[in-house]
Order: C-alpha cells, then structure tokens, then sequence
C-alpha cells in the first residue's frame, strides 16, 4: 500500500464513515481531515482517511484505513465482512495485522452506502516488493525480516478449525493439495481453451499430492509485495481477502515460487533470502520447522496457481470484459510460468533419481 | 508488390519513438504504461519476423505422442487431445519425456514473448 498523492473524487465515502464512526464511537464528532487512495488490489479499494473525533471512547486524531470493494470488484475472493472476521481472528492469535477496528454492514436499505467496508488502523512502512529486493538490506537485515515472516506464518497456521465466526470458511474435501488440483481444472475449463503444459503440471500435482490432510488457517496471498516494512522490521500483513483453510505448506510455498522474487532469483523466499531463516523463525514459533521436504511440491503448486491467475487475468481481456494492456501483458507471461512448472519439477524427478 | 516500409520496420520505428521521443517528456505515473506498450510492440515485432521455430516446435510434439497419423489433426485439436489425454492419464509412464518435448514448445514460445527469461533460465 504505497500511498499516492491523488484525492479519491470520493468526499461521499470519507464523509459517510466519518457519520458511521460517530455512532460506532459515540463521539460528538467527526471531522475528516484527509482522504486518499491507497495504491491495493484490482479487487480492493483502500482509503486512508485522516478523522478528528471529539468526544467518546476515540477521542482524539486517528490515521485509519477504509478498505471496501472498488469499482470493478470480482467476486472470487473474501468479501469485506469475511475479511474483517478472518483480520480479527489473525490479529487475536497474534499476528501482524493493521488492528481491525469497526465493521460496516450495508443493510441495502435507502440511505446506506450501498457496500460494506471497514476500518482498521494505519500500518506504518511500505510494502513496495522492489526496494527490498534490490538489496535496500543488509544480509542480516534480510535474515531478520526472514525470521520475522516465518514467524508470522507460524502464529497464523497455529489456528485451527473450528473456529468460532470463520464458519463461512469451507474446509477442503480430502487433501488439500488434491483440493487444488480440482479447483485449477475446473478454472481452466472454465476458460476453454486447451493448456497441455498446466494439464501435464496438474497430473504430476495429482500423482505427487502429499497424503497428509492436516489443515490450519492460512493467508492464500503471502508473498512478497504483500506485507509491509517499516525499516527493515516487519509492520503489517496484508490482503487477506484469498485467506482459507488449507495445508499450511501452501503458503510457504506461495511466498517461494519463483514468480514472487521480482527478479532476485538466487533468494528463493520472496526475493529476500532463504529459508533456512524463514524456517528457523518458524520453528522458533511452532515449536518445530516445517517440512523442508514438500516445499518443492508446494513451490510448483504456486506456480501452478500463478499460472491459472495469469490465465483468467488474460481472459478479461481477451472476452472483452476488460481491454487492458496489462492483462493482455499478462497473458503472454504464460510460457515464462509454463517453463518455471515444467524446470521446477523436473529438478524435482532428477533429485528423486539422484537419491533413488 | 509490397507496402513498405513493412510491418517490421513500422513497429520498431513506431517503439523508438515512443522510447526516445516520447518518454523522456512523459510524467513519471506514466511510464509503466509507456513501457508496457513498448513491450507489447517488441512482442508483436519478434512475432511476425519469428522463423517457423515455435511450428517445428509444436509438430515435433505432436509427431512424438501421436505419431505421423495425427498430424493430419491440426494444432488445436491435437492441442485439445493432448490435453484431455494427459489428464486422463494416458501418459502417466511417459511423464518425464512428455515434460521435455513441452519444454522445447514452450522455449519456442517464449523466444517471441520474452527471449531474456530463456537466457535467465538458463535455456537461451
């Protein structure tokens, strides 16, 4: 979320959870001092919106953050409400999140904002991914964010279910990773247009699927670009809109995939280091380190899903829903992720027949 | 008797122009689209003077699995069977030579598309 200088053109959105944060506070009053776009997602809109609040519990200046759908939301990620829940139950078991405040729910009725939002505290720090691979930090600096990352994902996938408030959550049927293999086919016929490269990644995905079916909470979207640092130290997680029940190798995994490193290949987490770090931050955490073995299985599983997102990214442009040359762009990105599935899992064969 | 200049030399005029004439007096917001639509056209240019590299490619593939009778098929359908027959299993024994002769369609591919990740992957 790096902020941008430009106003929203939304004086309508500040003014309306300034009116919210009035009751929700039982303030005097609101007043907005600021407003303006956060750079988020296609999917997200988030506004940083500067309130003073006389009177009530909040009295006082707060630097908030709104996030809600934007314009041309899609509807295949969380929606705000389940967002908000899954932030409060992240923030509960002790992760890094901007602390998740005040929920709207848009009743439909005249007189409301039409979509829900909420509001959470600011997160100091940037989360722009290219400065920090370029190498902004020390080699040292590098393993202490690494820690800090392992960390985070260890108290996250400390969560299990139930839990109470994420039941909207669907648990995988089976195996997680045969889970995935399902939902990738069924996106991919949903494009109709034949990928022989995905399809032979997904048989192998299929035929290599680790047995275990132990699930916890996870972030769906861990990766660098992702989380914000503020010198050097980690501030926030974000985006949690992709968040889910699931093997929690799958987001380790996420954060490793070659097409998160923005160019610094040879730091295999995200561009920043390796997981030696990450995984002593992880253990330090969970008690024991996570298995190195399956990460390579669950690094091609990323791929694989970076793969499907380019895929449908690529069909909005192509049906004509949404004529971009970014998405166009994106499309002929499909054989640099078909030759990273393919490289990445025959090193995979040649290490097995190394040790066969 | 041709048009010219020709296609080729159109989108790399039209793409220097636009890196060195037209860049340097744009506001810095709108470079990324600057040099997304510089990318594009150095796509488009590597495309229509590629040689038959990414056909060979393809038939190749084609004539391993299938044999010369499926050559007769065509590219999308043989795309659409191979595709369907991986997923069935079809080739589970041949996994591994299946990957390497995808791997050379995919290398043609990208030669068009971005021939620097080649290089970057060691491929080039």
């Amino acid at each position: 979320m790096d902020a941008k200088t430009e106003t929203t053109g939304q004086p309508d959105i500040a003014g309306f959870a300034a009116a919210f944060l009035q009751q929700e506070t039982g303030a005097a009053a609101v007043e907005v001092l600021g407003c303006k776009r956060l750079g988020g997602g296609a999917i997200q809109e988030n506004l940083l919106i500067d309130v003073a609040i006389r009177g009530g519990d909040w009295d006082g200046q707060h630097e908030l953050v709104l996030r809600t759908d934007s314009p041309s939301g899609l509807a295949v990620s969380l929606g705000r409400a389940e967002e908000f829940a899954v932030l409060k139950v992240a923030f509960a078991a002790g992760v890094t999140v901007p602390e998740p405040l005040w929920l709207y729910r848009d009743s439909g009725a005249p007189g409301g904002l039409g979509k829900d939002f909420y509001l959470m505290r600011k997160a100091e720090g940037s989360a722009a991914a290219r400065p920090l691979v370029r190498g902004e930090l020390s080699a040292e600096a590098r393993d202490a964010l690494l820690a800090e990352l392992g960390a985070e994902l260890a108290r996250l996938h400390a969560v299990r279910p139930p839990v109470a408030g994420l039941d909207f959550l669907p648990l995988p049927d089976g195996a997680p990773a045969l889970s995935r293999v399902k939902e990738y086919r069924r996106r991919i016929d949903a494009i109709g247009r034949p990928q022989p490269t995905l399809e032979w990644a997904l048989r192998w995905l299929e035929l290599n699927a680790p047995a275990r079916t132990e699930v916890t909470l996870t972030h769906g979207d861990f990766r660098t670009g992702n989380y914000m640092v503020a010198d050097g130290r980690l501030s926030a997680v974000l985006d949690w809109e992709f968040a889910g029940w699931s093997d929690p190798l799958e987001d380790i995994g996420w954060l490793c995939a070659r097409c998160w490193r923005f160019g610094a290949w040879e730091h295999e987490v995200g561009g920043i280091g390796g997981t030696a770090a990450l995984a002593r931050g992880y253990a330090a955490v969970a008690g024991q380190p996570f298995d190195l073995e399956l990460l390579p299985y669950w690094k091609v599983m990323g791929t694989m899903r970076w793969a499907v997102i380019a895929l449908m990214q690529a069909e909005r442009h192509l049906s004509g829903e949404q004529p971009s040359l970014e998405l166009a762009l994106t499309g002929r990105m499909l054989p640099e992720i078909e030759l990273d599935l393919i490289q990445e899992i025959q090193t995979i064969e040649e290490e097995r027949a190394r040790h066969a | 008797m041709r048009n010219l200049p020709d296609a080729a030399d159109l989108l790399k005029t039209a793409r220097d122009g636009l890196l060195n004439g037209l860049l340097p007096h744009l506001p810095k917001e709108h470079h990324y689209t600057a040099l997304m639509a510089a990318n594009a056209l150095a796509i488009a240019l590597r495309e229509i003077q590629s040689d038959a590299g990414h056909a060979q490619a393809e038939a190749t593939l084609l004539h391993e699995l299938y044999g010369s009778a499926a050559a007769s098929e065509g590219v999308d359908a043989f795309a659409t069977r191979l595709a369907s027959d991986l997923r069935t299993g079809r080739f589970d024994a041949r996994l591994p030579e299946v990957g390497s002769l995808l791997l050379a369609e995919v290398s043609a591919r990208l030669r068009v598309s971005n021939p620097k990740y080649l290089k970057q992957a060691g491929l080039a």
